[in-house]
């Protein structure tokens, strides 16, 4: 059973999630929250599997409010619900510990997939933004006359962009390629100097937008 | 302050000059008076006791010939009380002689003797018998007396004349004095007529500087009130247009997408009968189009405040204008961030992105910029923003005032206290810096 709380400032769209996710033989509603303190209260008590979450809320945004869930409890996983399709939200999101970023537009469609990837711990991203990032991305690779270097990374490096961008830590990474911890940081390490990338939540937010996960 | 100094100067000196000029003449007027008085007083006395003193000494005359005439013995002692009491007379005038000085003196001293010398020699005739003055009698009055008398007589003549002489040189002095004054008078009145036309000149002098400046004060508020009105004209006009702009959008754009929506939603209805497959094609038509209502709605939602700068802060929400407005003009724009900016409460934090965003768009409207870069740099007590293009510049010491963009700036930033400072010239780019004290940061 996947239980999920529900954080948003719209009743109307509370409702429709609820429905919608009423509907999964594999997933329970426990809570419904309308602002963002509410929803890290809440949180706390219940200990959901998976927070479903608006980013514009009242009195504690939807961003912050997933930092505080995730610090509280690593093992609930945030999708974020979101209008906008910038790279600064997700970026924000995904530094905040959010796993998941579905655009509302879509919601409907994506919901289910996302719900089920978080809980098993995987990424989850609306196809729109994938979209939307990488246009972004190549537009910006043209303008300042860049190659992608996306092709410098070797095989090895390219497993552990995409392994970390699902989320794991450089320990599990280890596990599943059998190798040292050691070895993961140099690969992270020389992946990031190749990809001119400065964060984890960065090394996301660019598997993202190459389509590495989903 | 300057005017008051010197008029307080000036005026002062000018009453301080009329006060002496006052006080000088009546002094000096006063002396004057005294002069005159005292000469006048002298010039008396000694008129009268030359007119007495002649009379006098004829009446002693007339007292020896009586006494000479006089047939009666020994009446002597009467003649001589009669004598005394003439003598005290004469004695009486001659004193009052004593008042005088100068070449007079040597007059008088003699008239003095003579006079006495003649009394003198009366004294011993008075102890005559009868015999004596019968026999001597007319002989002593003609030979003695009438000579002696006429000695006098002279003399008072004498004393008339130098008297004549001292008056006139009396007068001389009284005149020079009279002169001395009046030049007095007169030098103290031209300094005050000088000094006054001084005052007047500097005063007036000082009225119409002030006036001048007053007048070109109040040209310059004037103008300063037609250049506040025309710009609250121009932005009443541009909140007019925006609000335009706005329900054009909303009417134009939305409008018609939500319209179009419900007919698509009318041929669903009449679709669901139609195959599941092309029912399927035509909700995910539906849906397509809620899509493009709602990013309209964002789009519109977006360019009246972008929900960014609330949700994420300043930084995300620049850089994801820079990157908008790179995407529209295909302009590419850096933006760098330093230091704490999302830490940037209202009402700094809309007024920056504000004045980035028109920067931005004066940059792609009117620079033909090929390279734009953004700076932020944030202090706790600080925000420095700068925004410098590779565009065609402007002479930066003529800085257009059609425009709001810039006035909505310079309005901006003074309301919170800062420095707004553009460099541009003509083909040289524009860059434009602008520092901001964050003092009610603390506050939000």
């Amino acid at each position: 059973m996947i239980r999920v709380l529900i954080a948003d400032d719209h009743g109307v769209v509370r409702r429709g999630l609820r429905l919608q996710l009423e509907q999964l033989a594999e997933c329970e509603v426990v809570g419904e929250a309308a602002d963002g303190r509410t929803a890290v209260r809440m949180a706390a008590d219940l200990v959901p599997d998976v927070v479903v979450m608006d980013i514009a809320m009242p009195e504690l945004n939807g961003i912050e409010a997933a930092a505080q869930i995730v610090k509280g409890n690593p093992k609930t996983a945030v999708i974020m619900l979101s209008m906008h399709s910038d790279e600064e939200y997700l970026l924000r999101a995904l530094s905040a510990g959010a796993r998941g970023y579905l655009m509302k537009e879509t919601a409907e469609m994506d919901l289910e997939r996302a719900v089920r990837a978080v809980a098993q711990r995987k990424s989850f991203f609306s196809p729109a933004i994938q979209a939307a990032l990488m246009e972004d991305y190549v537009r910006q690779l043209q303008q300042k006359g860049l190659q992608d270097s996306y092709a410098l990374l070797t095989d090895r490096e390219k497993e552990v962009l995409q392994l970390l961008a699902e989320g794991k830590s450089n320990k599990e990474v280890a596990t599943a390629l059998a190798c040292s911890v050691n070895t993961v940081a140099t690969h992270r390490m020389h992946l990031m100097q190749k990809l001119d990338l400065h964060s984890t939540a960065a090394i996301v937010l660019y598997a993202v937008r190459k389509r590495i996960i989903s | 302050m300057r005017s008051l100094t010197t008029a307080l100067i000036g005026f002062g000196s000018l009453l301080l000059l009329i006060g002496l000029m006052g006080t000088g003449a009546m002094r000096r007027s006063g002396a004057l008076y005294e002069q005159i008085a005292a000469a006048q007083r002298a010039d008396q006395e000694v008129e009268a006791a030359i007119r007495d003193l002649p009379a006098d000494i004829h009446l002693t005359g007339i007292l020896v010939r009586d006494y000479v005439l006089d047939p009666a013995p020994a009446t002597g002692p009467v003649y001589k009380d009669q004598l005394a009491k003439e003598q005290a007379a004469i004695e009486q005038q001659l004193a009052r002689l004593d008042v005088l000085t100068g070449a007079r003196r040597e007059t008088i001293a003699r008239l003095q003797q003579d006079t006495r010398a003649y009394i003198a020699s009366i004294q011993p005739m008075l102890d005559w018998s009868p015999e004596e003055k019968r026999a001597l009698g007319f002989g002593f009055i003609r030979e003695n007396l009438i000579r002696r008398r006429q000695s006098i007589v002279t003399l008072t003549e004498e004393l008339r004349a130098l008297n004549v002489q001292h008056m006139e040189a009396e007068g001389r002095a009284l005149a020079g004095s009279h002169d001395a004054f009046q030049s007095f008078v007169g030098t103290l009145m031209w300094a005050c007529l000088g000094l006054g036309a001084a005052v007047a000149v500097l005063s007036t002098w000082r009225v119409i500087v002030l006036e001048r400046k007053n007048e070109v004060e109040r040209a310059r508020v004037e103008e300063a009130g037609r250049e506040q009105r025309r710009l609250a004209a121009k932005v009443v006009r541009a909140q007019e247009e925006e609000r335009k702009r706005v329900s054009l959008e909303l009417h134009d754009a939305v409008g018609q997408m939500a319209y179009a929506v419900g007919m698509e939603l009318g041929r669903l209805e009449s679709a669901h009968t139609s195959s599941p497959d092309q029912f399927g094609r035509a909700l995910d038509h539906v849906r397509r189009m809620n899509a493009d209502v709602v990013g309209a709605i964002k789009d519109v939602a977006t360019g009246l405040r972008p929900a960014m700068l609330d949700d994420l802060g300043l930084g995300p929400a620049i850089r994801a204008h820079a990157r908008e407005v790179s995407r529209r003009t295909g302009v590419p724009i850096d933006v760098r961030l330093d230091g704490e900016i999302d830490g940037v409460r209202e009402p700094h934090r809309t007024y920056i992105f504000r004045i980035v965003q028109e920067a931005l768009h004066n940059c792609a409207r009117h620079a033909h910029a090929t390279h734009v870069v953004v700076s932020l740099y944030g202090r706790s007590d600080l925000v420095s923003v700068a925004v410098q293009d590779d565009g065609v510049g402007f002479d930066a010491t003529r800085i257009p005032t059609s425009g709001l963009g810039l006035y909505g700036m310079h309005e901006r930033v003074r309301d919170l206290r800062g420095r707004l400072k553009v460099t541009s010239t003509p083909g040289g780019g524009t860059l434009l810096e602008i520092e901001l004290p964050l003092t009610e940061r603390t506050e939000s």
